[in-house]
């Protein structure tokens, strides 16, 4: 899939990005309603599995290590009322146990930094 | 008879009848790594002043012609208290005796010289030095494994720290792309990114200087400030603690002053703030994480106390936490060098004290540095 038709199939899905670096959601706010129908946020699990509840994520895409609940069980959570939800996993290189526990969720993986090039990449497989 | 000291050893022989030298040079030569030989007290002293970094262990006659073993001696040990010394005499009068006795001489030998004797004496006499001196070489080894250690754990704290200004430069230039891609982009979001950038990029450039503050050691002493110091080593770690829950409380006033070594300081922090943060981490505690920080100071002493809320050391290992390569981590974690460095530089180059006892929460660790005694240059 090239970039363009990735783009056309995202206008018509709704995305949800949790973080807990407020910088990098403010940022994500400008750049995913460029490319998808709905966008939401949410800065640690707890808040993103209320997101998840009160609306419907196609793709969920998520830091792992935060506070209050990590990514990982955040998946798991949404996993149990949402299992269409496709996630994409964004993480350090030193976080290999998360790693191994986001493959068992069959989900995508970005390294951080994270880049439009890795962006779009992850979002093809998952598509 | 074990004589590989005696193989790695330099030896001063001085006796001036030839009759007794000669016989016992071409044996000693084969014994020992290298002998120098003197036929007089005076020669002696020459040789030994010349030669007195390498000379492990003296062995002389007392009547000598010019200069007596025992007025040698007295002046070798003007220059060198420590180095073994060995007399071998036929004759003993009270007098000679007690300034023997008072010159520190190691060993005493009866003429005539039974070889078999003599090498008893002198491995006798030269294995404490030689214990000495291994003990030398495992502790800088040791220190230089725990500084190895302490790199490893802040290469650690630098690609986690990093990490997060790295990622925001990444999203910055997706946006950018992807405005460009729709054709968007404005000149203000051109300068936008510019800014946002630019001080990101100064700040990760603040964090490598205070990485490098913290790799080179304190040449000399120097008063500094306590709270500052605890807190810009903490900004190092905070952001481990925080993806752990962890928070971490410091009270005490902003004026104490302490004089000592800076960095060495901040390692010992490091080393018990880190060891804390495991324990938090591996015992799963169902509240959040705490590490509290007091510090206080009176006339005399600066008090630091580290504690956390992790259920405190089992009384099992208590007593082992301070010895070297001591760890309860993974080996690929521990190395068991940290709390043992820590207790050196507290105790040894601060002279303070640095102990540990269990609070109804958990560890508490208490470094005590005199604050009169240290300023004392």
């Amino acid at each position: 899939m090239t970039k363009n038709e990735i783009k056309l199939k995202l206008k018509d899905l709704t995305v949800m990005f949790v973080d807990d670096e407020e910088f990098v959601v403010e940022t994500m706010k400008d750049i995913l309603p460029m490319l998808f129908k709905e966008s939401y946020f949410a800065s640690n699990g707890v808040d993103g599995i209320t997101q998840a509840k009160n609306n419907k994520i196609d793709i969920l895409i998520t830091d792992l290590s935060m506070p209050k609940m990590n990514g990982i069980d955040m998946i798991k959570k949404i996993k149990i009322f949402s299992p269409d939800t496709k996630v994409i996993c964004v993480s350090g290189h030193n976080e290999s146990e998360f790693m191994e526990k986001a493959e068992e969720l069959k989900s995508s993986f970005i390294i951080k930094p994270i880049s439009s090039g890795e962006l779009f990449k992850a979002l093809g497989e998952v598509l | 008879m074990n004589i590989e000291l005696l193989k790695q050893s330099t030896l001063l022989y001085v006796e001036d009848d030839l009759n007794v030298s000669g016989i016992f040079c071409n044996i000693m030569s084969q014994t020992f790594k290298k002998m120098h030989v003197a036929y007089d007290g005076d020669d002696g002293l020459e040789i030994f002043e010349k030669y007195k970094d390498e000379i492990d262990i003296i062995i002389t006659d007392i009547n000598m012609p010019k200069l007596s073993g025992i007025d040698m001696i007295e002046d070798i040990r003007k220059i060198n208290y420590d180095v073994p010394i060995i007399i071998t005499s036929a004759f003993g009068d009270e007098k000679s005796l007690k300034r023997i006795v008072n010159l520190a001489v190691d060993g005493f030998v009866n003429k005539p010289l039974v070889l078999d004797d003599l090498i008893k004496v002198v491995d006798r006499v030269l294995k404490p030095v030689f214990y000495k001196k291994e003990l030398q070489k495992k502790d800088a080894l040791i220190f230089q494994q725990s500084k190895l250690a302490a790199i490893g754990e802040m290469i650690g704290n630098i690609a986690h720290q990093w990490r997060q200004p790295l990622n925001s430069i990444g999203v910055t230039m997706m946006k950018l792309e992807l405005n460009s891609d729709n054709d968007n982009l404005t000149k203000e979001m051109v300068s936008d990114t510019i800014d946002k950038t630019n001080s990101i990029v100064s700040h990760m450039s603040k964090t490598i200087d205070d990485f490098r503050n913290f790799f080179s050691p304190t040449k000399s002493k120097s008063e500094f400030l306590i709270r500052d110091n605890i807190e810009s080593i903490l900004s190092l770690i905070i952001p481990q603690l925080t993806v752990h829950n962890i928070s971490i409380n410091i009270i005490g006033n902003r004026d104490i002053k302490v004089f000592g070594y800076e960095n060495e300081l901040k390692q010992v922090l490091i080393n018990i703030v880190s060891n804390a943060k495991d324990a938090i981490v591996n015992n799963n505690i169902d509240e959040d994480g705490l590490i509290k920080i007091d510090i206080v100071s009176d006339e005399e002493n600066l008090t630091i106390n580290i504690s956390d809320n992790a259920g405190g050391i089992p009384s099992t290992i208590k007593d082992k936490i301070f010895d070297p390569y001591f760890t309860t981590k993974f080996k690929s974690q521990g190395t068991g060098l940290g709390l043992y460095m820590s207790k050196i530089i507290i105790e040894k180059n601060m002279k303070g004290s640095l102990a540990v006892h269990n609070d109804n929460d958990g560890a508490v660790f208490k470094i005590q540095i005199p604050i009169g005694i240290n300023k004392g240059k």
